[in-house]
């Protein structure tokens, strides 16, 4: 016993004095790529190699480390697409500087603000010109620092919040307001009674599935005509079926139930409807609607036939449809840089949020050389001039950007279960419903 | 505890005293010199560290004086904070209440959420009391989310930043300066609350509850007091949290902090402010250690493996101080001491 | 008047997956005095379990248990083993923080081993349909509701009619009398962690048929801490009502409250509020022992 506890004090000892060795100098560890992309020709005389870092926080840990590991995966390919074709895309002309690496710089946050802090410090001073945040709680925190160092971000979350006044944060799909009112939209358009629908909100209980209750999302469902009726809040991740829920949306004959949820939270509700009885095509006619990260070719896959009805908007294309250039672009990269697929849907979302950074890169150094290339830069000349990129069909439209319009694109893609596969209905428009101060 | 050999108190005074040496005080001050003078060595990145842990140090305090000395063991200490941290926002961003009038406020107004909710520990302990106060941090955040108009739910709402006649706390070496003096205040404060009468007194209930009754100690005002005190210094804390980033969301106070906060305890070692301070800074790096080699566990192993790092480290890290060395990092720092004052001869 | 039935009715099914998960919280509590947190874990990893045997090997229903059943029993042996016993005799909350240490390795080992992925097996689990006229009774929860009742009938068997269900009672009674009486106590806290194990990973597989799998799935033992306060910490048939006293009264809040409210969720924060309102007029629960304390 006095052996192994002294061992145990001895090891201690060294973590102890290792610690703040490791966190100290974090200088030196950038020689190991984080990367698994082939080693860049650093060796090659002639041009001196100059290195440009991508990415930013991931929470690999927690509620959404599925998600945030493909993304990872996005950016990782694409950076090694960049560098080893100097190409940004199959379909684009623009090439990429040959002298320049891209690197993925990425730190795990584990969805906790106090390690955002410090990691957003630290990419800032190992040169990261742009930041990424992967979740609500990390947007949150980092939203009012990256905009008063003025640093353009990427975000994997979209809430209103983004746009209470527009900062620095970029989002390649709609917040989740616009995206469900595109799906009352589309509703209403295809709504063939004379009384007025009565819709309700099913939405998940946190700061995201919060998101669409919002005043401004009543007057604009009352405007085109709904009657609303109230709230219901699932679990984000619930440990019984919604059946409470459910029925009260039966008690109050409620046509179209809309909400933010991820899948955790959808299979299961979209089951138990099922089961009620409750479905377009089935015996009670409700419609339910999500907005995107309910992902629907997930929820496609998992529930086949079950999941009929399901709608969802500014979800991607099915990983299958190789019809989409953007779609075929993601199955390329993967075949060449990656040994196991990344089968999860958010891998696209990666390979264009990668796509949009390294755009705001290459754009800001035609404007500024590389060697004094600072944050503002990358913002003022890089985000703020990114118009009309062509993601291959990935997002519904391609994107824009500048001061004041963080979301990238004017319409949603819709897309509904039939048959058991991911069906697009159309696109709608985007109404910015949310108030911006 | 042991002075050097050859010093001998000859009063009162000097049998109080914390710093009883020169040699003492020559540390004492280097130490505060060395720490002051961090900005200067430091980039921003460091000091965000060091900021961060001087926060979990001011929140740990209070909680070293409710569970390590009362024995009031509390897992909704980051509920209280949430209080405090809430309060000063809103006076702040609200109402223009100023900072400075604004951080007593906040402090007052998690000791009040804290006595209330310390009440079912006049009648429960241990795992029942455990149980209230994880219900507490659930309640308070509910509350908070629900007070939608007021707080901006789950939005979270602008905070603006700490200002003292027109200087803004805004850079990171200031903010820096502004925590590090309150966490030396809470410190100072911190070592001698528990110096007091009502500090014997917290002292007499963790050790034997019935017994302390015996003796006249009055359960019921002292257990309060405790509560208190610790939520105050939770109070302080969530207040310059949230004031740092300049944004308030329930999100920066999640339940898991509580834990950490006591899993903190637990490695530098319960009933000791020294142990506090080891054990804040400790698992503060130690989640340094986790984020930097992450990325490179994850290009040489598996992502997967990067992203498990932290839960297994961290909990390997408690649950190997709990059977090896249940006493803390302190208590091997005393004994670390002594044998230095005492070599070469062992006793 | 139907709504409000469907409400008891599912209140009750999810009110016997709480009751099956504080069950394996009481038997620990009482044999060893140990306060698990990390209960809702192991019903968490039951989950993962369940998805491994089920869809990744294709074992059949009943396999399926039983290999998850002998992981369990190995994963208790070595819990209690490695982590519980140095802790005999120490303070609660050391041993309370050992639980939440071990629940956070769990969690940690459950990131490494499935990714912390979102896991389903829909339709996997067999299902029996129930309807009482307009009443429908989910039919995976009436799966749950039928093996907690196999599980906790099994569980009372054991303990009043075989040698090592006696020797835990009497352990619970009082550690040195049994001692000296020649039962090794040592045994008896590894058996009742291993009992914790098995019934946790069989309300894990139960949940994971319902709603699937993911790591905030532990989650679910924050709620069966209220079930066990308020049925009182050491009273099995506590857990029982009280199980079903709270599903029931959480279900029927949410359903009637909820929409009052600009909020809304109150099925998360309820059970909290039951605990407090516990703790303050009635800390011992409503069939748990008033313990006695003296100097």
């Amino acid at each position: 016993m006095t052996k192994i506890k002294w061992l145990f004090i001895s090891s201690i000892i060294v973590l102890l004095l290792a610690m703040p060795l490791l966190a100290a100098c974090p200088a030196e560890e950038t020689t190991t790529p984080a990367t698994t992309a082939p080693p860049p020709k650093t060796t090659a005389p002639p041009p001196v190699q100059k290195t440009l870092s991508i990415g930013g926080c991931f929470a690999l840990t927690g509620a959404y480390a599925e998600d945030m590991a493909a993304v990872l995966a996005g950016f990782e390919d694409y950076a090694a697409y960049v560098n080893e074709t100097h190409k940004l895309a199959p379909w684009r002309t623009e090439t990429f500087p040959e002298d320049i690496t891209v690197e993925v710089l990425w730190r795990d946050d584990e969805l906790n603000v106090e390690k955002v802090l410090s990691i957003y410090e630290e990419l800032k001073d190992k040169g990261l010109l742009v930041e990424r945040t992967s979740g609500s709680p990390q947007a949150l925190a980092l939203m009012n620092l990256l905009d008063e160092d003025r640093i353009g971000a990427t975000s994997s979350a979209v809430g209103p919040y983004l746009l209470s006044p527009p900062k620095t944060i970029f989002i390649q799909y709609p917040v989740y307001t616009d995206a469900t009112a595109a799906i009352a939209d589309w509703f209403l358009d295809n709504w063939e009674e004379t009384r007025a629908p009565r819709v309700a909100y099913l939405t998940a209980d946190n700061a995201m599935g919060k998101s669409v209750v919002i005043p401004e999302m009543d007057t604009y469902l009352e405007s085109i005509g709904f009657e609303v009726v109230g709230t219901q809040y699932v679990p984000l991740v619930p440990t019984s079926p919604p059946t409470t829920q459910l029925l009260w949306l039966k008690e109050n004959k409620v046509d179209l139930a809309l909400g933010v949820m991820i899948n955790p939270g959808a299979q299961p509700t979209v089951k138990e409807m099922v089961r009620l009885d409750m479905g377009p095509n089935l015996g009670y006619k409700i419609t339910f609607g999500t907005a995107s990260p309910g992902h629907l070719w997930i929820l496609a896959k998992a529930m086949g036939e079950l999941g009929n009805g399901y709608v969802c908007a500014g979800s991607y294309n099915p990983p299958e449809d190789l019809t989409v250039p953007g779609v075929k672009f993601c199955s390329d990269l993967q075949d060449s840089y990656r040994s196991d697929r990344v089968t999860h849907i958010m891998y696209q979302h990666g390979v264009v949020e990668a796509m949009i950074q390294v755009e705001a890169l290459r754009l800001a150094m035609l404007k500024v050389p590389i060697d004094e290339l600072a944050p503002v830069d990358v913002l003022e000349y890089g985000f703020y001039m990114i118009k009309n990129l062509e993601t291959g069909g990935i997002t519904s439209t391609p994107l824009s950007f500048g001061p004041g319009d963080v979301i990238g694109m004017d319409e949603v893609l819709v897309q509904q279960v039939q048959g058991g596969e991911a069906v697009a209905l159309g696109t709608w428009p985007l109404h910015n419903i949310y108030k911006q101060e | 505890m042991g002075l050097p050999s050859g010093t001998f108190n000859q009063g009162y005074a000097q049998d109080m005293a914390i710093f009883r040496t020169r040699t003492q005080w020559v540390m004492l001050f280097a130490f505060l010199i060395l720490l002051f003078a961090c900005p200067l060595f430091f980039g921003d990145r460091i000091l965000t560290v060091l900021t961060i842990i001087g926060i979990s140090i001011i929140s740990v305090h209070g909680l070293n004086i409710l569970t390590g000395y009362c024995n009031q063991i509390s897992m909704g200490h980051a509920g209280f904070m949430a209080v405090g941290a809430y309060t000063s926002a809103l006076l702040t961003a609200k109402l223009d209440f100023s900072f400075w009038a604004a951080l007593p406020c906040a402090a007052l107004a998690a000791g009040i959420v804290g006595i209330i909710f310390g009440l079912p520990s006049l009648r429960v302990k241990g795992f029942y009391l455990i149980m209230a106060t994880v219900a507490a941090h659930f309640i308070i955040i509910w509350v908070i989310l629900q007070l939608y108009g007021v707080t901006g739910g789950a939005d979270g709402m602008a905070v603006p930043r700490p200002e003292i006649g027109g200087f803004v706390f805004k850079s990171k070496a200031s903010y820096f300066y502004l925590v590090m003096a309150i966490a030396c205040l809470g410190t100072f404060f911190a070592k001698n609350i528990v110096r007091t009468r009502a500090g014997r007194a917290f002292i007499a209930i963790r050790d034997n509850e019935l017994a302390a009754e015996v003796m006249g100690v009055n359960l019921w005002t002292y257990k309060l007091q405790a509560f208190f005190i610790g939520c105050v210094y939770a109070g302080v804390a969530g207040s310059l949290l949230v004031h740092y980033v300049a944004f308030a969301t329930t999100d920066q106070f999640p339940f898991m902090n509580s834990v950490w906060y006591l899993g903190m305890l637990i490695v530098g070692g319960m009933g000791s402010t020294m142990g506090v301070i080891f054990g804040a800074v400790s698992l503060k790096l130690l989640d340094e250690l986790v984020t930097v080699v992450g990325p490179i566990l994850a290009a040489a192993v598996s992502p997967q493996a990067a992203s498990s790092l932290g839960l297994i480290m961290r909990g390997l890290v408690i649950l190997l101080f709990l059977i090896f060395e249940p006493r803390g990092l302190a208590h091997r720092w005393q004994m670390v001491k002594s044998y230095y004052r005492l070599w070469p001869f062992s006793h | 008047m139907t709504f409000f039935l469907q409400l008891m009715v599912s209140g009750f099914a999810l009110g016997m997956v709480y009751t099956l998960i504080a069950i394996g919280f009481v038997i620990i509590l009482k044999c060893s005095k140990a306060f698990n947190i990390a209960q809702g874990h192991f019903v968490m990893i039951g989950g993962y379990l369940g998805f491994t045997f089920l869809v990744t090997f294709h074992l059949p229903v009943w396999a399926s248990l039983l290999a998850a059943v002998a992981v369990a029993i190995i994963m208790g042996l070595l819990i209690e083993r490695l982590t519980l016993r140095p802790m005999v005799g120490q303070p609660v909350l050391a041993v309370i923080m050992m639980t939440i240490a071990l629940s956070v390795v769990l969690e940690g080992l459950a990131t490494l081993v499935w990714g912390g992925e979102y896991k389903t097996y829909h339709g996997v689990l067999p299902t029996i349909t129930l309807k009482v006229g307009e009443l429908s009774i989910p039919p995976e929860t009436l799966i749950g509701v039928i093996v907690s009742i196999i599980v906790v009938i099994i569980l009372m068997l054991f303990f009043r009619y075989t040698r090592s269900g006696l020797a835990m009672m009497a352990t619970a009674e009082d550690e040195q009398v049994v001692q000296s009486a020649g039962i090794k106590v040592t045994t008896v806290y590894a058996l009742s962690w291993v009992i914790a194990c098995i019934v946790g990973v069989i309300g894990g597989i139960i949940l994971g048929g319902v709603s699937g799998v993911m790591i905030p799935l532990a989650n679910v033992g924050m709620k069966a801490f209220a079930v066990v306060l308020l049925g009182g910490v050491n009273s099995i048939g506590g857990a029982i009502v009280a199980g079903i006293m709270l599903g029931v009264l959480e279900n029927v809040a949410a359903g009637y409250l909820d929409p009052l409210l600009p909020g809304g969720g109150l099925a998360n924060v309820f059970p909290f509020v039951v605990m407090i309102i516990v703790l303050i007029f009635r800390p011992h629960g409503l069939f748990g022992l008033v313990e006695i304390e003296r100097i």
